[in-house]
């Protein structure tokens, strides 16, 4: 039986979901390791990490964390976590990118993208998308293979949405975390390089 | 972890505001290649150059990738030539010359600074051989920039070498007259020169520099001009301090954008980071010009009155943000004012809001001068010189830097436009008020001495 899980909740959105979770997992004598919540068209998911001071059963930690909501409310998963999960990389010596995507709407356009990503080898890290005036807008921190050119996925993700007005733009973190962190510090340039 | 909402802004200074790098200038010392030879010498500046910069332009071009940031200009500033090329006459300084555009079209960068010559308290005999030697080296190279100093703090104006300049310039304009005087364009007279200045014409490797350096120069009066635009536009009720604090903000970005590829570009060459030059440097394009900004402050016509002090906040504002952002600033550092190279400019000085005299007080409040400005091709050498005098007095007396890079329109009058293409953009030609009026002072020679460092009431 194991120590240290992950935990997902999805509900329909209201006050006082996290109240309700992170309770249930205190009644266990639980530890909150790290927690990351969003609202998405009024509906709630959170995932979260766990440790226990005593092995349980995924089956009693998945039960008290429904049963702290309203019966039938709070949709819960729950599995053991892997310690290499957090050690290893997905993508071994890789890049931190950002991609933003603007594009005329149309069905398909994350599955064909992120289908491109995939045969590339680039891992999501974090995506973040919505539909604005007729337009999809996809902002998504990417991890590249550091052998991957970049001049060609940007061509390639041109090509790909041609003739809808597409705006690609494919740029290393750093750029972003300069101009928005008043603390940004330069050495870690070389951090990257070795 | 980043916001979406701050990476889409982000973005949006890349993709709409023209946010690039101007200028990755990458300095060279080539005082070792002297040689009693001339031949030697070209040959050892040459393979140095060769050494040093082969990947200069294809890393700049990989980095540019990365970031999804434009690098417009590559250069090169390299030791004064005054220096490397001394002893060998005003023959050896053009064949230096040749050798330099030589090697600079091998690597691929589109000019070479450092044909200089400091001589704001006398000349030696190089120097002089370069002066003579410069209306010919403009004329004939293609990628080579001269400069020179003929003026400081410390040591006052040399009215020697002012006047010299003023024939040189007029030479220089007489040689390029098929050009409309374009030779004067990679010409600067300076005061103060900076050492580790990247913009052209006026960069060269200066002393107390290393080996190898590589120095930034940042663009962006569009993401400025965008910045105030918007933050008017949402109906605020604005003072101009809160223009001054967006500014401010905006310069920071900016900032860092530069001192980041600057940085990256040095770590990949192996060669130390120098500065990020914090000027605004306009291009003719729309939507890149110091002049709009001016105008989007309200100011409608640039050369009313009003318009040295909105320059003057804005010149400080960029200054402010910009070293909090970064802790290696240098060069000239404040809003450049390139009539021929700034749309709005240009289009005051062809409706004739803008005059020289008003540049010229525009000056005192910016960097770095009366820059890019053609003048009638008539104006005399004296002229010239009384104009090149006014302006070192500025700077000299200012502590700061200034320069001139006016240019003789040959055949062409005060109302006519001269064109000099790409970057360098074009302007009608600015009338020079009562010339010759001051040859009697300009050909006195001799030196204006030194300014009081107290009592600066």
């Amino acid at each position: 039986m194991p120590k240290k899980v992950v935990i997902s909740v999805m509900a329909r959105d209201r006050v006082g979901i996290v109240a309700a979770v992170s309770r249930a997992v205190y009644g266990l004598k639980g530890n909150i390791d790290s927690i990351n919540q969003t609202v998405l068209r009024g509906y709630f998911t959170l995932i979260l990490a766990a440790d226990f001071r005593e092995p349980l059963s995924l089956d009693r930690i998945q039960r008290a964390v429904e049963q702290s909501g309203k019966p039938g409310e709070l949709e819960v998963s729950v599995k053991e976590r892997d310690p290499a999960a957090e050690r290893v990389p997905v993508v071994r010596d890789g890049e931190p990118f950002v991609l933003t995507l603007i594009v005329k709407d149309r069905t398909g356009i994350l599955s064909r993208t992120s289908a491109y990503l995939a045969s590339r080898n680039i891992n999501i890290v974090d995506l973040y998308a919505r539909t604005e005036k007729g337009r999809f807008v996809v902002v998504s921190q990417l991890m590249i293979p550091r052998e991957q050119d970049i001049r060609q996925i940007q061509i390639d993700l041109e090509a790909l949405w041609k003739g809808r007005e597409v705006t690609v733009s494919l740029q290393h973190e750093n750029i972003f975390a300069a101009t928005n962190e008043v603390d940004f510090r330069h050495d870690r340039l070389k951090a990257h390089r070795t | 972890m980043l916001r979406s909402e701050e990476i889409l802004t982000t973005v949006r200074m890349f993709r709409q505001e023209h946010l690039d790098v101007r200028a990755v200038t990458l300095g060279i010392n080539l005082l070792d290649c002297s040689s009693p030879d001339i031949d030697q010498l070209c040959r050892k500046m040459e393979r140095k150059i060769l050494s040093k910069a082969a990947r200069l332009v294809p890393v700049c071009e990989e980095i540019a990738a990365k970031y999804g940031i434009p690098i417009v200009n590559k250069r090169l500033a390299v030791s004064p030539l005054s220096s490397v090329a001394a002893s060998h006459g005003e023959e050896g300084m053009l064949e230096a010359a040749r050798s330099l555009d030589r090697a600079a079209a091998e690597v691929r960068v589109d000019l070479v600074g450092g044909f200089t010559a400091l001589v704001q308290k006398g000349f030696t005999a190089s120097e002089r051989s370069l002066l003579d030697a410069l209306p010919a080296v403009l004329a004939e190279t293609e990628r080579v920039c001269g400069s020179v100093n003929v003026a400081s703090t410390k040591a006052g104006i040399n009215m020697d070498a002012v006047l010299q300049m003023g024939r040189v310039i007029a030479e220089t304009a007489r040689r390029t007259a098929d050009r409309d005087g374009f030779g004067c364009a990679k010409l600067v007279v300076f005061c103060n020169i900076p050492e580790d200045n990247p913009f052209m014409a006026g960069a060269y490797l200066g002393d107390g520099e290393p080996e190898c350096v590589v120095n930034i120069g940042v663009s962006g009066p569009g993401v400025v001009k965008r910045a105030l635009e918007r933050l008017l536009g949402a109906g605020n009720r604005l003072d101009v301090g809160d223009l001054a604090e967006e500014i401010k903000t905006t310069a920071f970005r900016v900032t860092r954008v530069g001192e980041l590829i600057g940085r990256e570009v040095a770590l990949a060459l192996d060669v130390p980071f120098g500065i990020v030059d914090l000027s605004l440097a306009p291009t003719p394009k729309m939507g890149d010009s110091v002049g709009e900004i001016l105008e989007v402050m309200g100011i409608e016509k640039i050369g009313a009155p009003g318009t040295t002090a909105a320059l003057a906040l804005l010149n400080d504002a960029v200054k402010k943000g910009g070293l909090f952002a970064s802790s290696s600033v240098g060069g000239l550092s404040g809003a450049f004012i390139p009539v021929a190279e700034d749309g709005a400019l240009a289009r005051a000085a062809a409706r004739g809001y803008l005059s020289l005299e008003k540049l010229e007080a525009m000056t005192s409040v910016c960097s770095v001068g009366l820059d890019m400005i053609p003048i009638p091709g008539d104006t005399d050498p004296e002229t010239i010189a009384a104009i090149l005098a006014d302006e070192m007095a500025i700077g000299v007396v200012n502590n700061k830097t200034t320069a001139v890079r006016v240019i003789p329109v040959p055949g062409k009058k005060a109302g006519q436009k001269a064109v000099f293409g790409g970057l360098f953009g074009q302007s009608t030609i600015l009338a020079v008020p009562h010339p010759g009026a001051a040859r009697a002072f300009v050909k006195k020679g001799g030196r204006i001495p030194a300014p009081l460092h107290s009592l600066t009431n």
